[in-house]
């Protein structure tokens, strides 16, 4: 069983864009705009950049190296309507098989090499499972 | 003042942000906001509904580091993609009533120490990075 909802798994489908937050060594925390997918046989969310934009545009960038280093992370995916899914959870750097990981999720570019999994263990969604403005948090593992 | 007028322009044209803030933990937490920039504090305002109940304003009374993005995507290329993140240091505020009365008065206010940004300059596209002192942003005591 999916630690996501029906309701969340079609909402993460429906986007592409989400925002990464990862704590540096320096203890300051770092946010990018980042391609968020959802990968069904493993249940984790999947971070892939471009390699269209370089080969090391993932293992070079600040949130890989900080989620090799503390993979506590949290990504946030939303719209304006308002509606929000908000995953926190346990990242794992992989430094290669982006290429085949984005063919298998019918990615709509090729991954570069290194891509990133996040294992959910919390889960915070508003206006995806019920009403407008009505909000959600669980604990998933 | 501490960010520059391309800076400015850039993130008056965004109606959302995105807030990191580190929790108990040392898990990350990442919700999207409504900002503006201070130009007399150089500071970035943030604004929300119930802000003083929310996780992010408990967190950041605890631990000030947090890391904010704006950022937009004009075209499916390195060239369309424009972000600016500012990491720095947070503190609670009041700031002015909201005259629609749906926000909270309760804000969090980030003085900058260090701000990213890529394609955000029309006349310098591309990476740019700097650090900043706290005398650059105006505490209020």
């Amino acid at each position: 069983m999916s630690a996501f909802t029906d309701a969340e798994i079609e909402f993460l489908n429906s986007q592409r864009l989400g925002r990464l937050a990862t704590v540096g060594a320096d203890d300051m925390p770092h946010i990018a705009p980042v391609a968020v997918f959802y990968d069904p046989e493993a249940d984790v969310l999947v971070i892939g950049a471009n390699v269209e934009f370089g080969e090391a545009v993932m293992v070079k960038s600040k949130k890989f190296r900080d989620a090799q280093r503390r993979p506590k992370v949290a990504v946030v995916i939303d719209v304006p309507s308002p509606r929000v899914l908000e995953v926190r959870g346990v990242a794992e750097t992989h430094l290669d098989g982006g290429e085949e990981v984005s063919s298998r999720l019918g990615a709509p570019f090729r991954f570069a090499p290194a891509w990133i999994s996040i294992r959910p263990r919390r889960i915070v969604a508003m206006g995806i499972n019920g009403a407008a403005f009505e909000t959600s948090a669980r604990d998933v593992a | 003042m501490t960010l520059t007028d391309a800076e400015q322009r850039f993130m008056a044209r965004q109606a959302r942000g995105h807030l990191a803030t580190v929790g108990p933990d040392g898990t990350p937490q990442v919700k999207p906001l409504g900002f503006t920039y201070n130009a007399v504090l150089g500071t970035i305002d943030i604004y929300g509904y119930q802000m003083a109940e929310s996780a992010k304003y408990r967190n950041v009374r605890a631990n000030p580091h947090v890391a904010f993005v704006v950022d937009e995507v004009t075209a499916p290329t390195m060239e369309g993609a424009h972000f600016l993140e500012i990491r720095g240091d947070a503190e609670t505020a009041v700031g002015p009533q909201d005259p629609t009365g749906h926000l909270s008065p309760d804000i969090i206010r980030i003085h900058p120490r260090r701000v990213i940004s890529f394609n955000v300059d029309p006349a310098h596209p591309g990476f740019a990075a700097r650090d900043m002192t706290p005398a650059d942003s105006t505490e209020v005591a």
